[in-house]
């Protein structure tokens, strides 16, 4: 039989007020195993403690009950406490008769008697509980980090100058991501390249960092401290050691191919690099586009009818026989930068997107501002190569719009709108730049000040008022719009219009399927939570950083890169975890091996095992909760009919017995 | 109502409330939102009744009908359930997977005549401590206009509600000369299939003792093959044996009709059956008859053997199946019934549900002769907790039925096998039948795709939950 | 002792019968119920189910065990325990038109309860019963009481016993708890006429002849019990299911468990009917189970029912009432499997000799 100890806390007036302490006390020495009962004006002071310690030690207590405030405050307090007189911490159990109690029920009859059922129940439960010991995860001191774009690259430096090693995957073959197209950032007008590139030589420099580019992640499992990440290294076609980036090749390929760094503006070949200053800083042959590609012979070989990027090649770096290659990782924590796409939906294709060549988005505008871009950094008309006079720039083209677009705000549109005028009103002096805009967001360091230098100093002329179509006439694009400042409509003969379209996550989010983490309906990875977990997911070992959680700009970005960088190192920092121990078991003698427990467990913990007799001889699959993904929610326990999972701490039995004791006081029940 | 029923539902709660009586109401929350919106209540000095007293649970997906079920046993007067907001659960989809359980188990409370003024759930956040007050002033109103908890009551005397006839065609008759043909099939079929090695047994009907009546058999020898039967007393469920079976035999075929094969699908999904160690027989079935009448669940169907198995048996013939098409959806006899007990008061459901849970024996055929309960303990067996009483009462045996009724929803198909063995003449079959319903209308038609989420195990964010405070 | 017998019309059989139920005793009868019948107490005569043939769906044997029954109860208050015995029965009870298998069933029941250590809790109950059987016109196809020693018009365990005629009833008394419930009933009823016993004798013939079961020889017990280790029991028993129908409506199994149903504060311990077909049945804490194949616990159902028999006693448990097999839901057939088990044994012992 037990010896439970129930301390019963005043806490000054705020529970003795409403709650008769010495009834509560009385009650709880009649329950059956109470073996020491107390009460004393405030339990956590270091003295009410110290009666919990000497009643454990003097009474051979071995369960503990406080009635005091809520376990949200107070439970790691009185938990410590036991643990210090060498009682198991989980084998303390707190009844919250203040918040839920004298707080809020000024009857003290009322009062005081559900004081003294919610101390039995605890009572009850508490018989029931069991010692926990936390549980030890290992930790492989290893990150991981998805997406080569500023946040990966802050992040994976971040992790490396700490002394961790890093793995970094980046699916294009340069590092870079958007911000490699970007030609001036706000509101500094930085080249962003030359911001950038320096962080991408460090990188490939670090010796703690192991790049792979063009390549992906295909495979994650396992817990935190503890996955295993199946990458898969597209093949080149060019060995990334020998090349020296000379171009040699390219000058030769016949192959002709819409370059997408440039946003299609511009053509590259099938072998190329994305822009020069891309790291590695080699070329890559496009499987895909190469004249050799899916060639074979009638008795099946491979073909080459085009050799002639291997030709031209002095180092001979080209290996038209490379393959794929699949490459296995351990790592502690995994961090996800995979950054964002910019979305052509309903709205763009309104304002003529893809219709007329001269309405393009926010990321063609940036590459034709760029001095590496397809235009050499001037400002062309795609029609006929003309300078523009007249440019409409309209915001938040699929932002904001529940019905045809996405309902979120896209963060940067409004500054980097402001950019593009900026910088059209630098290079074509004579050109006027018209922003269709709802509002100005201009938030950060700086930001504001900026719109008002493209106002006030570049005379851009911002216009409140929606864009209602697009359409050609006359060589023109006409831009009718409507001025809600001075209710007139509003139409303007442009040469050319850019459309500041939604940011979207990258594929929509895909990558959430494979970490099995959560992602909402736009496909933005989910944070643990949004104000005070923004950089970890629900899934331990798991973190985020940059747009692939949500639009944001690259200050915020970095920032948030090096939060994720934090979080990583801090897990990284213990050779082990220590978990909460109150998760899932299942008994594996009775498993039917229906699984439904797998379907609905959050957090991929559960797993199939084998069940073999001594022969080998497979008898079944069962099911088996991992305990160092499993965070304890029970779902899996009520969905196993058969009642085969049972959660520790919060057991069937401690509920069985904690329900039994809340049911009217006996003489009401009359049995 | 009758006067008798007018007189035992006033009886029922054992006559009059006592003086500043205050009902008892059991409140399972979660720790993340409602435990600490609970607290921010206490916080902000809110004032409400001191009607409710606190489970704390890590998430709503932990919560289990039994926990609810218990509450009222051990004499709660009401239960509220409470967690996250769907979206904000700290576990992800807790409380999305429960909402569907919620729904279910709610729709059942009322199918079988439970007051719902006792029953409430609701999404409460950590930052809703007006709202938790407000909720708790509401419930307690509600369980308070409902009174004490009735006891159990006999039913004595009582007439009970006339339920409309069950009515329809049936399966088309099939003359006597073919249905010597078909058994004929049949025979020399199986024997063929255990002959060829096919098969390692064929799992059939042959003749009981008592006239009219087959009885399930799993054939080993071409003789048992020869002794096969069909007919209208082939009522059994064959689908029960096939694991059985298939303990003894790499490969057996089993005869089925096309009302059972959908068991299958089931079995499969839940990794119990491989389908390709199944031979599906199926025949062209007159109708089955257990006491004469032809079964409620026949007079809907056309008696066509289902095309998905692999060999279709016809007066005329035997030919190939294993068509993926569906067969035709039948209307189900017993809906009109169903909708006659939705239309009457609850406590006159209480009272036609109630005089039935009295009669049950716990005999456990019920679950016996189900092929989709295969656990290898019941949970009515479990002792350490004891969630289902063991005692042969009223008591005992409505949460016995319910737990029963709540573990097949969303996968019963309605072969009414429960119905027919049942030795109290319960009629399980308007419950399984009600709930497939209620879980097609909520959630989207029953998945009978073993590829398919089961419902209860899957979720949608836009799933209903008009009923949630 | 002087046997005395009377002839009653329905009239006075019914008015009989309300005199009892306006009496200090519990009358307990067949009752139309949803479709079934089943024993329940009488409000009143009208209701009662009183047929040439029929049986209930279930015995009545859950009026002296019940279904659910409290052994004890207890309360605590911190270290003391208070225990409380149940009250004894309160009102004494006539069980009314019982056929004479479930009669003879309840003999069965008495041998277990009554007999070496007597169950203080059915003793109190038997004490204070009156049984009045009601014989069979006719068979129904289930039934085979005959094959197992009984009778369509047995006297067993009953006190009073009503014999079917064309044109009313004849009620014979059988022991003097009988003649005390007749008590002054009788002024007024005509008393039965000299040959009445010869058609009785006559009627229990022609019922025997409806009933197309071979007898059960006694000495199939040793067979059966011989035939422990058979082969043949995996094979007859394969397509039981395992639930408990057989046990439950069966007039003469008494088989329970039993549990404490307690919380907090107090509890009872409880014992509720429970079955050898079971799986739990027999398994034991450690895990083990002696009983772990449907061909051991079908076995042990057969030998219990057939074999297994305290010294003295000459007849088999199973009363032949066919219950079992009308509402098995396999269809299984005792009587037929234990015609075929003892064949299978015996030819296997002929071949081990061989």
């Amino acid at each position: 039989m037990s010896r439970v100890g129930v301390f019963v806390c005043h806490c000054g007036e705020n529970i003795a007020r409403n709650v008769k302490v010495q009834e509560v006390v009385d009650f709880a020495h009649q329950v059956p195993g109470a073996a020491v009962t107390e009460h004393y004006p405030y339990m956590c002071s270091a003295p009410g403690q110290q009666m919990v310690i000497d009643a454990i030690r003097e009474h051979g207590l071995d369960r503990v009950v406080i009635a005091a405030c809520s376990p949200q405050l107070h439970e790691p307090t009185f938990r410590a406490a036991a643990a210090q007189a060498g009682l198991n911490p989980h084998l303390v159990e707190m009844a919250n008769i203040r918040e839920h109690c004298s707080w809020v029920h000024h009857d003290p009859i009322a009062a005081s008697a559900k004081a003294c059922q919610t101390v039995v129940a605890a009572v009850e439960r508490v018989k029931r509980a069991k010692p926990l010991d936390p549980i030890e995860v290992p930790v492989t001191k290893r990150a991981l980090v998805i997406g080569g774009g500023v946040a990966g690259i802050r992040t994976a430096l971040d992790i490396a100058n700490s002394g961790q090693p890093v793995v970094l995957v980046e699916r294009q073959p340069s590092l870079g991501g958007n911000m490699s197209r970007l030609s001036e950032t706000f509101p500094t007008l930085d080249c962003s390249q030359c911001i950038l590139t320096p962080l991408m030589v460090q990188v490939s420099r670090h010796p703690l960092i192991e790049l792979m580019t063009y390549s992906e992640v295909t495979e994650v499992s396992g817990y935190v401290g503890n996955f295993t990440v199946r990458i898969k290294k597209k093949a080149r076609h060019v060995r990334v050691e020998d090349c020296t980036a000379c171009g040699d090749c390219a000058v030769v390929c016949p192959s002709p191919v819409s370059n997408e760094f440039d946003m299609g503006l511009s053509t590259r070949k099938a072998i190329y690099i994305p822009f020069p200053q891309a790291v590695p800083s080699s070329y890559t042959l496009d499987a895909d586009r190469c004249l050799n590609a899916n060639l074979q012979s009638p008795t099946g070989f491979r073909v080459l009818a085009c050799v002639k990027c291997d030709e031209a090649c002095k180092p001979k770096a080209i290996d038209f026989d490379m393959q794929p290659e699949i490459v296995e990782r351990q790592v502690g924590a995994i961090i996800v930068a995979t950054g964002f796409d910019l979305q052509i939906g309903q709205q763009a294709k309104e304002c003529g997107y893809g219709v007329y060549p001269d309405v393009m988005d926010g990321l063609e505008f940036e590459r034709m501002l760029s001095a590496s871009g397809p235009t050499e950094g001037e400002v062309r008309r795609p029609s006929d190569g003309a300078t523009p006079k007249d440019v409409v720039f309209i915001q938040c083209v699929g932002s904001r719009n529940p019905k045809h677009g996405v309902p979120y705000c896209s963060r940067i549109c409004c500054m980097y709108t402001a950019k593009h005028a900026l910088l059209l009103r630098h290079k074509v002096p004579e050109s006027r730049a018209f922003v269709f805009y709802m509002d100005i967001r201009a938030g950060g360091k700086g930001y504001e000040e900026f719109v008002h230098r493209a106002m006030e100093e570049e005379r851009v002329m911002y216009i409140r008022g929606r864009v209602s179509q697009v359409y050609e006439e006359d060589g023109k694009l006409k831009v009718l719009g409507v001025d809600t400042l001075s209710g007139k409509q509003v139409e303007i003969n442009a040469d050319m219009v850019v459309l500041a379209s939604a940011m979207e996550p990258t594929d929509h989010g895909k990558i959430a399927g494979t970490l099995r983490i959560a992602a909402d309906e736009h496909g933005f990875l989910k944070e643990a939570h949004p104000k005070l977990r923004p950089v970890e997911t629900l899934t331990a070992g798991i973190y985020l950083a940059g747009a692939a959680q949500a639009p944001k700009d690259i200050p915020d970005t970095v920032a948030q890169a090096s939060a994720a960088a934090a979080k990583g190192m801090e897990l990284l920092s213990h050779d082990a975890l220590e978990r909460d121990p109150t998760t899932a078991h299942v008994n594996q003698a009775a498993c039917a091996g229906c699984f439904e427990c797998l379907q609905v467990c959050p957090y991929g913990a559960i797993e199939r095992q084998e069940v073999r007799d001594r022969q080998g001889n497979l008898l079944r699959m069962v099911a088996w909760s991992n305990p160092a993904m499993c965070e304890g929610c029970g779902l899996c326990a009520v969905t196993c009919r058969g009642g085969f999972i049972d959660i520790a701490g919060y057991s069937d039995d401690q509920v069985f017995a904690q329900l039994g004791a809340l049911g009217p006081l006996p003489e009401v029940l009359g049995r | 109502m009758s006067d008798l029923a007018t007189s035992a539902v006033r009886h029922a709660g054992a006559a009059a409330v006592p003086d500043g009586w205050q009902p008892q109401i059991v409140a399972l929350v979660c720790n993340w939102c409602t435990y600490a919106g609970a607290d921010m209540a206490g916080t902000t000095r809110l004032e409400y009744p001191a009607t409710v007293r606190m489970v704390r649970f890590p998430c709503t997906g932990r919560m289990s009908p039994l926990m609810i079920l218990r509450a009222f046993e051990q004499g709660a007067d009401g239960v509220l359930v409470s967690g996250c907001h769907p979206g904000d659960c700290h576990y992800v989809q807790g409380n999305l997977v429960a909402r569907r359980r919620f729904t279910i188990f709610r729709s059942l409370m009322d199918f079988l005549g439970i007051d719902l003024r006792r029953l409430h759930f609701a999404w409460v956040s950590a930052a809703e401590g007006h709202k938790w007050a407000r909720v708790v002033k509401d419930v307690s109103a509600a369980v308070s206009a409902a009174g004490p908890l009735p006891r159990p009551l006999a039913t004595d005397g009582w007439e009970g509600p006339v339920l409309p006839a069950a009515e329809g065609e049936g399966p088309r008759e099939i003359p006597a000369a073919d249905s010597v043909a078909l058994r004929d099939h049949l025979r020399r079929t199986a024997v063929e299939l255990l002959e060829s090695g096919r098969v390692g047994v064929v799992i059939g009907h042959r003749r009981g003792s008592l006239p009219g009546r087959l009885v399930p058999v799993m054939a080993a020898t071409a003789a048992e093959c020869r002794e096969l039967e069909w007919g209208e007393g082939a009522v059994n469920n064959l689908v029960t044996y096939a694991a059985t079976a298939l303990k003894g035999a790499e490969k057996a075929a089993l005869v089925v009709k096309a009302c059972e094969l959908h068991a299958l699908t089931g079995l499969i999904r839940e990794g119990q059956i491989a389908r390709e160690r199944l031979l599906l027989v199926g025949l062209q079935c007159p109708g089955v008859r257990p006491e004469g009448g032809l079964a409620a669940k026949c007079l809907g169907c056309s008696g066509a053997p289902h095309p998905a198995c692999d060999l279709l048996l016809t007066p005329e013939g035997v030919r190939e199946g294993g068509s993926e098409a569906p067969a035709a959806a039948n209307d189900d006899a017993r809906d009109r019934q169903i909708a006659h007990l939705e239309s009457l008061p609850a406590d006159e459901r209480w009272l036609y549900w109630q005089r039935q849970f009295a009669r049950c024996l716990r005999c456990y055929a019920c679950r016996a002769v189900c092929p989709l309960c295969y656990c290898s303990t019941c949970v009515a067996d479990k002792h350490r907790p004891q969630w289902v009483p063991t005692t042969i009462d009223a008591r005992g045996n409505g949460i016995w039925n319910v737990i029963r009724a709540m573990h097949l929803a969303g996968r019963c198909t309605g072969c009414d096998e429960c119905a027919r063995v049942c030795p109290a003449d319960i009629r399980l079959d308007l419950i399984n039948r009600k709930l497939a319903l209620e879980v097609e209308r909520q959630f989207g038609a029953a998945g009978l795709d073993p590829g398919e989420k089961a419902a209860l195990v899957d979720f949608r964010m836009e799933d209903p939950e008009e009923f949630i405070l | 002792m002087d046997r005395t017998a009377w002839v009653l019309s329905e009239t006075e059989l019914r008015a009989w019968l309300q005199s009892l139920i306006a009496g200090e005793r519990t009358v307990v009868a067949p009752v139309a119920e949803d479709g079934m019948v089943v024993y329940r107490p009488l409000a009143a005569a009208e209701r009662a189910v009183l047929e040439p043939r029929g049986k209930a769906r279930w015995s009545p044997k859950e009026f002296l065990f019940p279904r659910t029954e409290a052994l004890y109860s207890y309360s605590f208050k911190g270290d003391a325990v208070t225990i409380t015995d149940p009250p004894p029965p309160e009102r004494p009870q006539v069980l009314f038109g019982v056929r004479s298998c479930d009669a003879a069933g309840l003999a069965r029941l008495d041998e277990v309860f009554l007999s070496g250590r007597t169950d203080p809790l059915y003793a109190a109950r038997r004490e204070s019963t009156t049984v009045v059987t009601a014989g069979c016109a006719a068979a129904d196809p289930e039934c085979f009481c005959t094959a197992v020693g009984g009778s369509p018009l047995g006297e067993e365990a009953a006190d009073l016993q009503l014999v079917p005629l064309d044109d009313g009833w004849l009620l014979r008394v059988l022991t003097l708890r009988g003649d005390e419930l007749i008590g002054e009933a009788a002024a007024g009823w005509s008393a039965a006429p000299a040959g009445s016993g010869e058609r009785v004798a006559a009627l229990e013939r022609e019922v025997a002849a409806q009933i197309g079961r071979n007898p059960v020889p006694q000495e199939w017990a040793r067979v059966l019990e011989g035939g422990f280790a058979s082969a043949s029991w995996d094979r007859l028993a394969a397509h039981c299911l395992g639930c408990s129908i057989c046990a439950y409506v069966c007039p003469s199994c008494s088989c329970f468990d039993m549990n404490h149903d307690a919380n907090a504060w107090c509890g009872e311990q409880c014992r509720s009917w429970d079955a050898c077909t079971f799986v739990p049945f027999t398994l034991h804490a450690s895990g083990h189970n002696p009983r772990a194949t449907r061909g051991e616990r079908y076995r042990q159902r057969v030998l219990h029912k057939f074999a297994f028999t305290a010294d003295g006693e000459a007849h088999f448990r199973c009363v032949g009432c066919g219950r079992c097999v009308a509402l098995c839901p396999a269809g299984l057939d005792i009587s037929q499997i234990v015609t075929a088990a003892a064949a299978a044994i015996q030819e296997e012992g002929a071949d081990a000799a061989r």
